[in-house]
């Protein structure tokens, strides 16, 4: 067994172990710590893909910013820790054939896709062909451009409601 | 000199060829060398930060008028130098006092975190000519998204403690981080752009010119960012003794508090280091091409000179509302990276690499104190405009009073 192989089934380990925690927790702050975690054998899965600028950016977004954000939410509402409500409500049906489907999806994907499982030769400036691909007109520089217009509104916005007059 | 330098080329495949001497598979002498790298790289800020919170210590003394750990009195040491090993003793021998109400688990690591993500960020800075734990593609980047890590670790120390106060001081430490990463990052994009990469040895080796003297603008803002990132003065508000005890690590005792007081001083020795590499040239200075080591000692200059600056506003400056740290933030320093950004990034395009090192960054310092001279306008404009507006508050009040209806 390579050392990658062994660094996969620790993150790999990791990922899912971590992910298991977060669906059975009862304590919400718990599962959003082990949901972190999770992200960062993501992360660590990209890093042995040779992505490393994806696993920044796994860690700079959804770390940073969607792990945060799930936290806060946690601590600013009422009753979120109270042991005594349960984690289920009325539309837990709903919810439940929504992962079903979305699963179904996935295993789907899963399985008819036709993976590359050859060791290829990951280029090794890949971080500039990416950077050139989003650019490219005949690449994805319009998607690149929207979601970057967006972002850029959401901040200035953000400038203009904490200007008020 | 030349023999160390490549004393610390050789080591690696010396210790190769005897690991493997002795029968170990060369994937295993190759991870125990990686681990001896890992310990190395580890301890160069461990032991560094030692000697800095006494630095620390003894300049802020001086700033404040005082003498500061000395040869009198029980300090250990010739300067006091080894005080700070004492305070570790102390702190490992003291009890370790877990509230009753903590959460146990999110408690006990949330230190082991914080000081985790702190060692890490040295895995990519370069020590010197070549020098690099990982000279990674996405060197700064790295970085950067090292930071969610740390406020993870404070909103787990926050929870964790069950103490209003902690939680407070988590809350406002990640509200301090999550805004001023913008600038930050902002701020980090333009030397990027500029340098062509995000590794910090090609971005080292991009300033020919220090970006301080191509970009001040830039590096005034990450400098400033930076320190509200890592918490410190004007910006410790996380911690404000006065209002909120000591913040997040308010219930933490013994050797779990001194892991949060090393990796906060680690934290702002990174941050030192970071602005000496992306501003100030990193380890390239005189005679480095001659004697590769000295970048070394030129990196530690450097660093130490931008960390007695931090040492001087931490001694020098009051602690900041938090108001007016996020109005701070979102109505001045973020708008000022934006337009920075825009202006870095047509400059840069209109001034192309063929047109000369000296003519573009001629062209970028130029653009940039133009800028910098528009942001003071528009200041001093804002500022009349306020002044003014108390001024006609204060006559309507004074009318008021003077004819009570």
């Amino acid at each position: 067994m390579t050392l990658q192989q062994v660094l996969f089934i620790i993150f790999g380990a990791i990922t899912l172990g971590a992910a298991l925690m977060v669906v059975t927790r009862r304590n919400v702050f718990h599962a959003a710590l082990f949901l972190i975690l999770s992200f960062f054998g993501v992360a660590g899965l990209y890093v042995l893909l040779e992505a490393p600028f994806l696993a920044a950016v796994q860690l700079f977004i959804y770390v940073g910013g969607i792990a945060i954000l799930i936290l806060f939410a946690i601590m600013l509402t009422r009753d979120m820790m109270n042991p005594n409500v349960t984690g289920a409500n009325r539309q837990w049906w709903l919810a439940a054939l929504v992962a079903v489907a979305l699963c179904a999806v996935l295993g789907w994907t899963v399985l008819n896709h036709n993976w590359a499982v050859t060791p290829g030769d990951v280029p090794a400036e890949s971080i500039v062909n990416l950077g050139k691909a989003l650019v490219d007109p005949a690449g994805l520089v319009l998607p690149f451009e929207v979601a970057s217009v967006l972002l850029l509104v959401a901040l200035i916005g953000a400038v203009t409601i904490a200007r008020e007059r | 000199m030349e023999s160390f330098n490549d004393f610390i080329a050789n080591l690696s495949p010396w210790l190769q060829g005897l690991l493997e001497g002795i029968g170990l598979p060369e994937i295993w002498a190759r991870v125990v060398i990686l681990s001896i790298g890992g310990f190395a790289l580890a301890f160069v800020p461990l032991v560094a930060v030692i000697f800095l919170i006494w630095a620390a210590r003894k300049i802020i003394a001086r700033m404040q008028d005082r003498i500061g750990p000395n040869n009198s009195g029980p300090y250990p040491g010739p300067y006091a130098l080894f005080q700070t090993f004492a305070d570790a003793i102390k702190m490992l021998t003291k009890e370790d006092v877990i509230p009753t109400a903590a959460d146990r688990w999110v408690f006990n690591i949330a230190p082991i975190v914080m000081l985790t993500v702190a060692v890490l960020i040295w895995a990519v800075i370069p020590l010197g000519k070549g020098i690099t734990g990982a000279d990674l593609s996405i060197g700064i980047f790295y970085v950067l998204s090292l930071g969610s890590g740390g406020m993870i670790a404070l909103m787990m120390a926050g929870w964790g403690s069950n103490n209003k106060y902690a939680l407070l001081g988590a809350l406002r430490a990640v509200a301090n981080m999550i805004s001023y990463e913008v600038p930050q990052v902002l701020s980090v994009l333009t030397v990027v752009m500029i340098a062509g990469s995000f590794s910090m040895q090609e971005i080292t080796e991009a300033q020919n010119i220090p970006f301080l003297f191509v970009m001040p603008v830039t590096a005034l803002l990450f400098f400033v960012s930076s320190l509200a990132e890592v918490g410190r003065q004007p910006y410790d508000l996380l911690e404000a003794d006065s209002e909120i005890v000591a913040g997040y690590f308010v219930e933490y005792s013994g050797m779990k508090f001194g892991q949060f007081y090393l990796s906060e001083f680690m934290n702002n020795f990174a941050i030192s280091v970071i602005t000496a590499t992306l501003f100030l040239g990193g380890w390239r200075g005189p005679f480095v091409d001659s004697v590769p080591i000295l970048g070394s000692l030129w990196l530690l200059l450097k660093s130490l000179l931008v960390f007695f600056i931090l040492l001087w506003l931490w001694g020098s400056m009051p602690r900041l509302r938090i108001d007016q740290m996020l109005n701070f933030n979102w109505k001045f320093l973020t708008p000022v990276a934006l337009v920075n950004v825009c202006v870095v990034a047509l400059v840069g395009k209109a001034v192309p690499l063929s047109a000369g090192p000296w003519m573009r960054a001629g062209a970028l310092l130029s653009a940039n104190v133009l800028l910098a001279i528009a942001v003071l306008i528009v200041l001093a404009l804002a500022g009349r405009r306020a002044r003014r507006r108390a001024q006609a508050w204060s006559v309507t009040q004074m009318e008021e009073e003077a004819s009570p209806a």
